[in-house]
């Protein structure tokens, strides 16, 4: 263990004489406290909130993963290329320890930026959250929206449907309901998160429509019309809910005239909100999802290290690194291919095999970057919704344990079979 | 060793001299053959030279990422962020005139209709004003067209009853004028004195008072809450600051039209609080509007515009017979018949005017109705008390049945066209005839 950690400090050392590393720590100080003077959002502090938290929290784990990636190819590719290695491998060390101290002092180097980064990013929310034209009610109301977050509830499953999916047509109804058992203790109050579909679509206008809340010991616990804009996310406030076993929603479509269909089509298209933690332990949360992270892209770029030379090296796990944050396209590639119309006749059988090919590739990709889709603290922190700390501590295990432990044998196995001390190198 | 720096020096500043020499001469091949806009990099500010320059051909590539993201978003409901993206997409391609008018446009419309609350509508359809207002015309202050656009947002959006929170929108744009006017206009003489003010029409509003000084003395004294004022305003600014070559027919039609409305309801009578707005004609805008139809014609050599102009002195003699003016009515009719002799040979003065009062009210549109109705109120008052007391009895009632008609027809469409009160209308009379009175 403590040749690891002198093999980690070493590491540490070279990283710091290499000055990327204060680059970067420049870097995140400049963009995250100027980010408030560019950020324009529609006019309301909450959009710009949200917008700050995005993309600072967006740009940080960017900038956090190319210098991970780099610094990892680095810390091999270099060293060898340097024939610093050469020293190294000459020393009583098993390549396994060379490989788990370089990650453990370049996971090291990770935790102090991103610590950096996320007390800013703290800071700064809660300055830009004390407009000088706001009075003291007016800023702690605004910090009280801004700063609670949410766990999202979804509605059971109704048989053959899929929670939270409806189609209520003008004048009908339709009943949600939620188990909330579990988290109605102590809360003061919750939001219905919702978004529909109006058919015909080109209605745009705002659709008419009753809510209703209730629990066995709240019957009427909430009834309220509402003129919902369709196709945008909105928000209905519940009053507090005593501690319940299930809380029905229910929604009686009133837009007869002009007739509208309202559909539900998905179970994010309706949630229940239960305020749950503060903001500054959810953005503790997020940035352990974002280490985990960096530990993976970390070990990726010293595998890639491992095998080639620092250029080569760097261009592989930029490809990587650029594959996994455009997730999306990956997933389109691995689902469809490159053809958008496979059926067509006059689509040739060399294009088809190609097709096959690039979809096979890409659903294996799209299984060795899930992980990074579902452990994504972008899809929790701007949303304002909980992070639990088992989704930190599933990232963990998976990211920063699995995922390394697997890339560090392959990478110490090729390090320990790799000729270093050849002339040409 | 030095040697070899030396060379590298010189070589290098070769082609430095020579890239510049290349450069003057594609701009000028650019200009020639409208590839694209000279050179305008001069005067934009660092930040926008810094991204486009060092962004070189990928600057696009950005552009099309963040319109893909804008789309995206819009798509989901998650507007909020479109500000943003719209900012920085313009500001990418600061000099394409047609992405700053389709963000201010998408920012305006779609996404303000998006809100059922009129206070977030309001806030969206500001964004698109200040994007073309504080940024757009800054990159491109020649472009008739972006000064048209801006126009266009006041005129239409905010200035017609198309979008069902419209009064919301007239009454928050009156209100900020207001404040800042203290009245329904500047007082120009004081406005020297008074820095802060200045200032704030010039930084905030992009309100120049020269400008706005120089079109009151030549069209008339305007009511800057009205949103058609604002719209005039553009396009007077856009028809004065057009590059030579620059298209600026639209903006002489915006003016047209900007003063056609402050003829046909221009006088505002106004309470936020209250929820009370009535426009009313403003007849002695008549002078004002005739000269801009007449230099727009002159001007822009559009058939359009001479149609344009017959329609207006169609609904003028109308509005000054409404308001009991006939002789100046006939004098308008006759004007009507020299820009258009063909209609000379359809009808007769006295037969128009008999015509006019045989309209079927419901078939106008409301500023018209409101003419008339008020006219008729008018003509109710200005009538000496106790002279023609019975005839004053008839006129009013007439005046009501038109109200009646015209709001319950409304109302079974269920438009937002909807008239201010009988009430309202009848003090609104009432005053103009008192005014009227103390002019004698």
């Amino acid at each position: 263990m403590q040749k690891i950690a002198t093999i980690a400090a070493l590491a540490i050392r070279s990283a710091i004489r290499s000055r990327v590393i204060a680059v970067v720590a420049v870097a995140i100080i400049a963009v995250i406290i100027s980010l408030p003077f560019v950020i324009k959002g529609d006019g309301t502090p909450e959009s710009r909130s949200t917008i700050f938290i995005n993309y600072s929290f967006g740009l940080l784990m960017f900038v956090l993963s190319l210098t991970a990636t780099w610094c990892g190819a680095g810390a091999i590719a270099l060293e060898i290329g340097e024939r610093q290695m050469q020293l190294l491998i000459t020393k009583p060390l098993r390549s396994f320890q060379i490989w788990a101290g370089k990650l453990l002092g370049l996971m090291t180097v990770n935790l102090a930026l991103l610590a950096l980064g996320g007390a800013l990013i703290c800071a700064m929310i809660h300055w830009t959250l004390g407009p000088a034209e706001m009075n003291r009610a007016g800023q702690q109301d605004l910090r009280r929206k801004i700063l609670t977050v949410y766990r999202a509830v979804p509605p059971l499953k109704a048989s053959g449907l899929q929670s939270g999916r409806a189609a209520i047509g003008p004048g009908q109804t339709y009943r949600w309901h939620f188990d909330i058992a579990r988290h109605t203790a102590g809360t003061p109050f919750a939001l219905l998160k919702f978004r529909f579909i109006p058919s015909p679509f080109s209605h745009q206008s705002p659709v008419a429509g009753i809510w209703r809340a209730a629990t066995e010991k709240q019957p009427d616990l909430l009834e309220q019309t509402l003129a919902a804009s369709p196709n945008m996310t909105d928000y209905l406030n519940i009053p507090k809910i005593y501690p319940a076993g299930m809380l029905d929603i229910e929604h009686q479509n009133m837009q007869t005239n002009p007739a509208v269909t309202v559909f539900f089509p998905s179970e994010n298209d309706l949630s229940l909100l239960i305020p749950e933690s503060s903001f500054e332990a959810n953005l503790l949360r997020g940035l352990i999802i974002g280490f985990t992270r960096l530990a993976f892209f970390t070990s990726l770029g010293m595998i890639a290290g491992t095998l080639f030379t620092f250029p080569v090296a760097v261009l592989a796990s930029l490809g990587m690194l650029a594959m996994a944050f455009s997730g999306g396209f990956v997933r389109q590639l691995a689902e469809k291919g490159l053809l958008t119309d496979p059926s067509h006749e006059q689509v040739s059988i060399m294009a088809f095999i190609l097709n096959d090919l690039v979809r096979v590739s890409f659903r294996f990709f799209a299984f060795l970057l899930s992980p990074l889709d579902r452990f994504d603290p972008l899809a929790f922190l701007p949303d304002r919704l909980f992070i639990p700390w088992s989704l930190a501590g599933q990232s963990f295990a998976v990211l920063c344990c699995l995922y390394p432990l697997v890339l560090l044998l392959i990478g110490a196995g090729c390090l320990r079979r790799r000729e270093i001390g050849l002339p040409s190198q | 060793m030095k040697k070899k720096y030396l060379f590298v020096f010189l070589a290098a500043a070769f082609f430095f001299w020579a890239a510049a020499q290349t450069r003057i001469g594609l701009t000028k091949s650019r200009e020639r053959q409208n590839i694209a806009l000279s050179d305008q990099s001069a005067g934009n500010p660092p930040l926008i030279v810094l991204t486009t320059v060092a962004l070189g051909g990928f600057r696009g590539l950005v552009v099309d990422i963040l319109w893909i993201r804008l789309i995206s978003l819009q798509k989901e409901g998650k507007v909020f962020e479109i500000a943003q993206l719209a900012d920085w997409i313009t500001k990418l391609e600061p000099q394409f005139t047609a992405i700053w008018a389709f963000h201010a446009w998408n920012m305006a419309y779609n996404i303000s209709i998006l809100y059922a609350n009129p206070e977030h509508r309001w806030l969206w359809v500001k964004n698109g004003i200040q994007l073309l207002r504080d940024n757009g015309l800054k990159y491109n202050p020649g472009e008739p067209v972006l000064y048209r656009e801006l126009g266009w947002i006041y005129q239409h959006k905010v200035g017609q009853s198309w979008d069902d929170v419209h009064v919301y929108y007239k009454h928050k744009l009156a209100k900020e004028m207001d404040d800042l006017f203290r009245g329904p206009r500047p007082d120009y003489a004081s406005l020297h004195s008074d820095t802060k003010k200045t200032q704030k029409m010039r930084a905030e509003y992009k309100l120049l008072p020269e400008i706005m000084q120089s079109i009151e003395q030549y069209y008339g004294q305007l009511d800057w809450r009205l949103p058609e004022t604002h719209a005039l305003y553009w396009a007077y600014r856009g028809l004065h600051s057009a590059a030579a070559g620059k298209d600026t027919s639209q903006c002489d039609h915006m003016i047209c039209q900007s003063m056609a409305a402050e003829f046909m309801y221009g006088r505002l009578f106004i309470n936020p609080d209250a929820g009370i707005y009535v426009p009313t004609p403003r007849l002695d805008l008549l002078p004002g509007t005739i000269k801009a139809y007449e230099d727009a014609i002159k001007r822009a050599r559009v058939d359009y515009l001479r149609t344009a102009y017959v329609n207006f002195l169609s609904e003028a003699v109308f509005v000054l017979h409404a308001y009991g003016d006939d002789q100046n009515a006939l004098k308008l009719f006759d004007k009507m018949l020299a820009v258009e002799p063909g209609l000379k040979t359809q009808m007769s003065p006295e037969k128009y005017l008999r015509k006019c009062d045989q309209l079927n009210i419901t078939e106008l549109p409301a500023a018209v109705a409101v003419a008339w109705i008020e006219g008729l109120l008018y003509q109710s008052h200005a009538v000496a008390p106790g002279v023609q007391a019975k005839n004053a009895s008839g006129v009013r009632d007439k005046a009501l049945l038109l109200w009646q008609q015209y709001t319950a027809d409304r109302q079974n469409r269920k438009s937002s066209e909807i008239l201010p009160d009988f009430e309202m209308l009848d003090q609104q009379a009432l005053r103009r005839a008192d005014a009227l009175r103390v002019a004698h």
